[in-house]
């Protein structure tokens, strides 16, 4: 019975509890801005800072006025992009 | 002798279980299960669907094993994100497409992983369905993904211990999956801080059951190293799968939409 006790209250203090709040997505802290766009992280990084910066620009011209929101769709090329990797992944 | 033990190792690799194929151990079966052309089609025909959805980002899941092959609960063996952005044409002028960030893992030393970036045509590739299985984040919740895959949180969520039955509510192995609940969680909870993701996973996330006996269990590493089960900590095996992370998503309104792409008949 000791040893359970113990082991509970050590795997409380380990584990913590989970947050009362559930996920959810409504409300942001201003804590998290748009990452800043200086740090080294190479090519693959810019692709998702361009995408960051886009998804940004919607939501603002959305919230300033919902009519200049776009209907959805985004554009997209016909080319089918096949770019070797520097370090191609051995598994392919 | 020989012959019997010959006929029992038979015996074993029957036994062994069907999720040991899985999330996109591409290097140990032959790698183009469809033609280049039709996996290009493919490709093609799931980034025009999320670009009519508007998606900046989306969630994409692939089998590279036919369904019959794979455990109940279980229809895709790798996930990645699939994330809008410039892509340079043949021309060198500049276009829109999506790039796709995976989580692999390796061919060397499949017990660990790594982060790659490539492209539509590269994830089809291990396709063998003609199909995919696909969640759009919610608005907010594309940007908050965007914003943790452009920023060093990204590297920092890999676990690169790898197994292909990870436990998503234990911090010591990563799957593709599990990978990508992982970057949800940052994103939904606005943490980088694993240990505390795993906490409200456990508390909020229903994983998906794999069903395994006592057999299956012990010879699950004997043929393939990267099904490691010291994670599940002795229990039922739980892992992250598209079912389980679209479930979560929905029932948090952190997801808008999910649905699955059929490949259309090529002519």
């Amino acid at each position: 019975m000791r040893f359970v006790l113990i082991s509970t209250f050590t795997l409380a203090i380990y584990a913590g509890q989970a947050d009362a709040q559930p996920p959810a997505a409504e409300s942001r802290p201003a804590a998290t801005e748009e990452a800043e766009n200086d740090a080294p992280q190479g090519q693959t990084r810019n692709h998702a800072r361009a995408a960051q910066s886009m998804a940004r620009q919607r939501r603002a011209a959305g919230t300033s006025d919902d009519r200049a929101r776009p209907d959805g769709g985004l554009p997209l090329s016909e080319t089918v992009v096949s770019q070797p990797q520097d370090n191609p992944d051995p598994d392919r | 002798m020989i012959r019997l033990i010959a006929c029992c190792l038979c015996l074993l690799a029957l036994t062994v279980p069907a999720q040991a194929q899985g999330d996109g151990h591409a290097g140990r079966d032959p790698v183009d299960r469809v033609t280049l052309q039709a996996a290009a089609a493919f490709s093609k025909q799931v980034e025009r669907e999320l670009a009519e959805q508007g998606a900046y980002i989306a969630l994409v899941f692939r089998a590279g094993e036919p369904r019959a092959d794979l455990p109940d609960g279980v229809r895709y063996t790798h996930g990645a994100f699939w994330v809008y952005g410039p892509v340079t044409e043949a021309d060198g002028s500049e276009g829109y497409g999506y790039a796709v960030y995976n989580l692999y893992p390796g061919q060397a030393a499949p017990t660990g992983s790594h982060l790659v970036q490539d492209w539509p045509l590269d994830f089809m590739r291990g396709d063998a369905l003609g199909q995919v299985g696909v969640i759009i984040p919610s608005e907010e919740m594309q940007i908050r993904l965007l914003d943790v895959i452009a920023s060093d949180q990204y590297d920092q969520l890999h676990q690169p211990a790898y197994s292909t039955l990870s436990n998503p509510a234990d911090l010591r192995f990563q799957n593709s999956a599990e990978f990508l609940l992982d970057i949800v969680a940052a994103a939904a909870w606005l943490t980088d801080d694993r240990t505390r993701i795993k906490v409200n996973l456990d508390a909020y996330f229903r994983p998906t059951m794999i069903a395994m006996g006592w057999w299956e269990r012990l010879t699950a590493g004997w043929f393939d190293p990267a099904l490691r089960l010291e994670d599940q900590n002795g229990g039922p095996v739980r892992i992250a799968s598209y079912g389980s992370i679209a479930d979560f998503m929905l029932t948090f309104d952190l997801a808008e939409d999910v649905f699955e792409i059929e490949a259309s008949p090529q002519d």
